[in-house]
């Protein structure tokens, strides 16, 4: 069993070219900074209360001083849009370099070729209905299932485009990241409807590109412990005592499934919590703890028999699913700090554990990650990211039990609404029986470019 | 070799520092600072810094059983810069971040803006709920001042002073 090639370190040339290349994008962005005033939020400014200076004609009036003289745009009135619609969102693109071997192990179940990725590209879409209505919702556009890997390929969408004389095109999907409306009950009490992101931990919520710090999510958040998103309610409230905030959240979905959008195959409801303690004063602390507990369920859609009339469907996997979270979050001057806990517990209902060549055993899978970030003036935010995983002991996972990472690299804010990143990641699956395994770390560089429109 | 880098890139970044965002204008102080104010019918008399700290951050707060709604002055104007520094500890560029990031992760946008003092002056002054800041020159009859954590606008330590 031969030991895999070690990767080459980069040269010292090539280190001196990516010092004075991230100088050279970064110094006119400090030029400009000293200049320009920081955009503004996007907050509507209140018209001008007083009169406004006249105009040559009418045409030339801007809508707010036209406003302000109590002079009605009906046209506004045509479904009472007090409140335009809103639409902002983030994209990503990342540079892939990686540095094993792609003669190893890991070339079979990561992508061993340096790349141009293009990431998130998400549009967010929401309106202020009324006073206490809100809409929110945020679909990502994405190439998949173009590029989706198969047994003996890469999956093509690629079809003949009759809008250009039907060349070759290749069309891409949409995931729907959420989608809710949201009525306030009380001033501090809120109910959501719809698909959302599930409550829980810090990664979950911050979720865009360019606000998470580092490139690369944790292992734990990939794995998907808790569910990314759920189909039900949600109740949002919160409480303020001086300098202390208590938030909590309550979910009744239709849990995990295969379908969960749109069906619950068990027509039983999952159940779900957060509450965040955050204590804001010279540093703003939030700790938080969230819970789900719901039935998973797979199912063979129902037939009707008309020899015995009766519908029926078959049960393939059945699994009682509890998940526990811890998160912490501490900004202290210039300190960073994001953490989280996660553990998830299925119990497979006996009748029904899977339909795969072997039967799943009940399973415990959990993992944490902390990343600790400094805040250096002119923007930059360099980082250190530690991480743990513990797969669940099933069959498939025998040579894989743990994953230990460690990262580092840094942000740069050119731009209020755009972050640069760089991060090296290494990464052991520990503990491997198979030396070929334990011994072969993932390593890999990665610059990103994110921002937000 | 190794230690030589770092001290390239250390150097490198203390540079950088000298060009970051400047502190909000000195101007200010010439004008007896800001002034936190409600409408002269809203019941508000007196907010703590934590309560001033949630209202202009985005959290939904009511003071004596009423909703306050914040209005700010446009991120354009040296008075929201001192604002966001003394209220929120927030530079401009920080500022930016912090309300794109809420608006990335759901939680809604910043306060609604009023272009100049003046405007601030009669929005506030015609709204009960709108609470807002404008300088202690641009005080009109319609404004009621507001005191932070018992200070006036008139006293040593007033949150808002310069």
């Amino acid at each position: 069993m031969s030991m895999p090639r070690r990767p080459l370190p980069l040269r010292p040339r090539r280190r001196f070219f990516a010092v004075a290349l991230a100088f050279a994008l970064a110094a006119p962005s400090i030029a400009a900074r000293a200049q320009d005033a920081p955009p503004a939020p996007a907050a509507p400014e209140l018209a001008p209360a007083a009169a406004p200076a006249p105009t040559t004609s009418l045409a030339d009036a801007a809508p707010a001083d036209l406003d302000a003289l109590g002079v009605q745009d009906e046209s506004r009135s045509a479904g009472a849009d007090e409140h335009p619609l809103q639409l902002y969102g983030f994209a990503d693109m990342t540079y892939y370099l990686p540095l094993f071997s792609s003669d190893s192990y890991l070339a079979a179940n990561v992508p061993s070729q340096q790349s141009f990725v293009m990431g998130n590209f998400n549009l967010y879409i929401a309106k202020q209905i009324s006073s206490r209505l809100r809409s929110l919702g945020e679909v990502r556009f994405s190439y998949l299932p173009n590029g989706q890997a198969t047994g003996n390929g890469y999956q093509s969408t690629q079809a003949d485009d009759p809008a250009a004389f039907f060349r070759p095109t290749r069309w891409g999907g949409i995931v729907i990241e959420r989608l809710h409306i949201e009525y306030d009950l009380l001033s501090n009490l809120t109910l959501r409807a719809g698909s959302f992101l599930t409550p829980y931990g810090i990664w979950n919520v911050d979720h865009g590109s360019p606000t998470i710090i580092s490139i690369r999510a944790p292992y734990i958040i990939g794995e998907g412990l808790f569910p990314e998103r759920q189909t039900g309610l949600e109740l949002i409230g919160h409480h303020y005592f001086s300098e202390f905030a208590l938030e909590y959240h309550l979910t009744l979905s239709n849990g995990r499934g295969p379908i969960d959008e749109t069906r619950d195959l068990d027509s039983n409801k999952a159940v779900g919590g957060r509450l965040l303690l955050e204590w804001r004063h010279d540093a703003d602390i939030k700790l938080g703890a969230s819970y789900y507990r719901g039935t998973y369920t797979n199912a063979t859609p129902t037939t009707f028999d008309v020899m015995t009339g009766h519908a029926s469907a078959n049960i393939t996997e059945r699994y009682l699913e509890q998940d526990v979270a811890a998160d912490l979050s501490v900004d202290f001057r210039h300190f960073v700090f994001r953490g989280e806990f996660l553990r998830s517990d299925h119990r497979y209902d006996d009748a029904y554990r899977g339909s795969g060549p072997t039967f799943t055993p009940d399973n415990t899978r959990w993992g944490t990650y902390g990343i600790f970030g400094y805040h250096l003036p002119a923007g930059f935010l360099p980082y250190a990211v530690l991480q743990y995983y513990r797969f669940p002991d099933t069959p498939g996972n025998q040579y894989n039990p743990k994953i230990k990472a460690i990262a580092g690299g840094a942000d740069y804010r050119l731009h209020p609404n755009v972050v640069l990143k760089a991060e090296y990641t290494y990464a052991k699956l520990a503990d491997s029986p198979l030396a070929i395994i334990a011994n072969t770390p993932f390593k890999a560089f990665e610059f990103q470019i994110s921002w937000v429109f | 070799m190794t230690i030589k880098r770092l001290c390239v890139i250390a150097v490198l970044l203390s540079n950088l520092a000298a060009l970051g965002p400047s502190r909000p204008s000195s101007a200010l102080a010439a004008d007896g600072g800001l002034v936190l104010v409600v409408g002269k019918s809203s019941p508000i008399s007196n907010v703590s810094k934590a309560e001033l700290n949630r209202i202009f951050s985005g959290d939904s707060v009511k003071i004596d059983g009423e909703p306050v709604v914040p209005i700010a002055l446009a991120t354009s104007r040296p008075e929201r810069a001192a604002f966001d520094q003394a209220v929120l500890g927030l530079s401009p560029d920080e500022a930016s971040k912090y309300w794109i990031d809420r608006r990335i992760r759901g939680q809604g946008n910043p306060p609604k803006s009023a272009p100049t003092p003046e405007v601030m002056a009669k929005v506030v002054g015609s709204f009960p709920s709108a609470m807002g800041y404008l300088p202690a020159s641009a005080l009109t009859a319609g404004l009621k001042p507001v005191t932070i954590d018992g200070k006036a606008y008139t006293d040593r330590g007033y949150l808002l002073a310069h």
